[in-house]
């Protein structure tokens, strides 16, 4: 128990670090994904004017 | 019964005149049936269409170009209720903020309002978004005339004459003494309690502004009759392909699942956000092929992967492609009105009608803010794509697909400078003369108005009941 217990320790800087830069690597990138997806683009065509997601 | 004639009976003793035969006119004479109270049912045309009576439906329009009066409702029993769509839905509570009433005075009429329409009491709707619910229509098949020409000729209540015009009331003191008639060839005059003008949303304007010409000291003045008359600007607003199966994800149990088109309708936070009127829009059932493949040619062209995905679909029921059809709100203008025209008279001598109407720049914004939303909606949640038509994304104006519904001319309303009738739709200063039907409007909302008509003429009859049980 006691050797665990040292293994994950929250109060440990280094374990702190990691767990900022997780999240600014894993999340961040994803959100701005997402966001670029969802962007409209708009075409006229045809006498229309299509609202379409970037991705298409 | 039905009369062949005015002098068939003593008219003088019947306590109330409905002028019209449509289908304000006929509920308000059902009701009144029920609680025994008799009633004189005046129609200016004959049982069946006939031309030359539809002939003084004539009417000049100024101002944008809208459906021809003469074709747009009918002059004949059953009125324009012989040719109507059917789409039957009351008015939003949002609807009612500048009326004098409240949706739930008029919602006690609703079982009531069904059976006369031979519809279901069942008016859906699920929310979609904090922008959009999807909603249903009753379709109505009752034609008036044909569903109640037996129980009027059978009934000792209600007297029904036709081919009987009536021109103007006479009064004074603001009281409704009579009202002047033409019945084959011969001038009459009907004395009563009380007098309910149901015409419709052009003729119940006339026949008053023909009355105030007739008669200045019996009508006040200051009325403003013809006025904030409105329509519910009807147009094509783009097309697209909507995936159902996206729809249901979203709304679950809630989806409205049946054979009709997919009804949208805007909800009051878009109205209070975008600060903009509502609307509703719908995509048809069934589409011509020839559009599927117009769509899909078009997303080829500018979107040729998600092109592909749809074309490889777009035969299953899943997912639906065709044109997106609006029925908008219009925004109430004085200056939109009814008035007698100066020249042109019908087979009576009354002057036929001159409709100013201009569309309002404020229609074709609305219908672009409610598209373009929709078209995010359609795009974030990936419920598939919209496109709007150009002429209403560069706000330029939009082209009428037909003015059918007539709405506004004596509007309901406490101050007599800026309303017709009161709550009880009786003519302001006026102590026994009603008005019935769409005219009596504050406001058009989105929904077809027929049903609306036939709860506020039930109201109606309850109002004239009370007066003489």
């Amino acid at each position: 128990m006691k050797k665990n217990k040292k293994i994950i320790d929250f109060s440990k800087r280094k374990f702190n670090i990691y767990l900022l830069f997780s999240f600014l690597f894993l999340s961040l990138p994803k959100k701005n994904i997402n966001l670029k997806n969802n962007q409209v683009k708009k075409i006229r065509y045809n006498n229309f004017v299509w609202h379409l997601n970037e991705k298409d | 019964m039905i009369l062949n004639n005015l002098d068939q009976i003593n008219v003088s003793k019947i306590p109330v005149v409905i002028i019209g035969s449509g289908p304000a006119a006929i509920t308000l004479a059902l009701e009144l049936e029920k609680n025994n109270i008799e009633s004189l049912v005046i129609e200016a045309g004959d049982e069946q269409y006939n031309h030359d009576s539809q002939q003084n439906y004539q009417g000049e329009i100024l101002g944008d170009d809208i459906s021809s009066l003469t074709h747009n409702r009918l002059r004949q029993f059953g009125g324009t209720s012989g040719h109507w769509g059917g789409w039957s839905r009351p008015l939003e509570e949002y609807n009612f903020e500048k009326w004098n009433i409240k949706k739930e005075d008029l919602d006690k009429y609703s079982d009531n309002t069904c059976d006369i329409l031979s519809i279901k009491n069942n008016f859906n709707k699920a929310n979609l978004n904090k922008y959009f619910d999807q909603i249903d229509f009753q379709y109505s098949k009752v034609r008036f005339a044909k569903k109640y020409k037996n129980k009027i000729s059978k009934s000792n209540k209600i007297n029904l004459i036709l081919k009987t015009q009536v021109t103007h009331f006479e009064g004074d003191n603001e009281k409704t003494q009579f009202v002047v008639c033409h019945s084959n060839g011969k001038r009459h005059i009907v004395h009563s309690k009380y007098f309910v003008l149901a015409c419709g949303g052009i003729e119940n304007s006339r026949i008053l502004l023909w009355t105030k010409e007739q008669n200045t000291q019996f009508i006040n003045p200051v009325l403003p009759i013809g006025k904030y008359w409105m329509t519910h600007p009807w147009m094509l607003g783009g097309n697209g392909v909507i995936k159902k199966s996206k729809f249901m994800n979203i709304l679950k149990n809630n989806f409205i699942n049946y054979e009709g088109p997919i009804h949208i309708a805007t909800s009051q936070n878009i109205r209070t956000e975008k600060n903009i009127l509502g609307g509703s829009f719908y995509m048809n059932a069934i589409e011509d092929t020839k559009i599927h493949k117009e769509i899909i040619k078009d997303l080829l062209c500018i979107a040729p992967e998600l092109g592909k995905k749809i074309a490889r679909k777009v035969f299953k029921k899943d997912l639906k492609c065709g044109n997106i059809f609006l029925q908008l709100e219009e925004e109430p203008q004085i200056n939109n009105k009814i008035t007698l025209h100066k020249k042109y008279k019908d087979s009576l001598d009354i002057p036929i009608t001159k409709l100013f109407y201009k569309q309002n720049k404020s229609t074709v914004e609305n219908a672009k803010i409610i598209l373009e939303e929709f078209a995010n909606f359609c795009r974030k949640t990936d419920s598939r794509r919209i496109a709007i038509l150009d002429e209403i994304y560069q706000l330029n104006s939009y082209e009428s697909l037909g003015v059918n519904h007539h709405i506004g001319g004596t509007r309901m309303g406490e101050d007599p400078k800026t309303s017709v009738v009161d709550k009880n739709l009786k003519l302001h200063n006026n102590k026994n003369l009603y008005v019935a039907g769409s005219s009596n409007f504050v406001s058009g909302g989105y929904a077809n108005p027929t049903y609306t008509i036939i709860q506020m003429s039930l109201r109606l009859a309850n109002e004239i009941s009370k007066k003489l049980i």
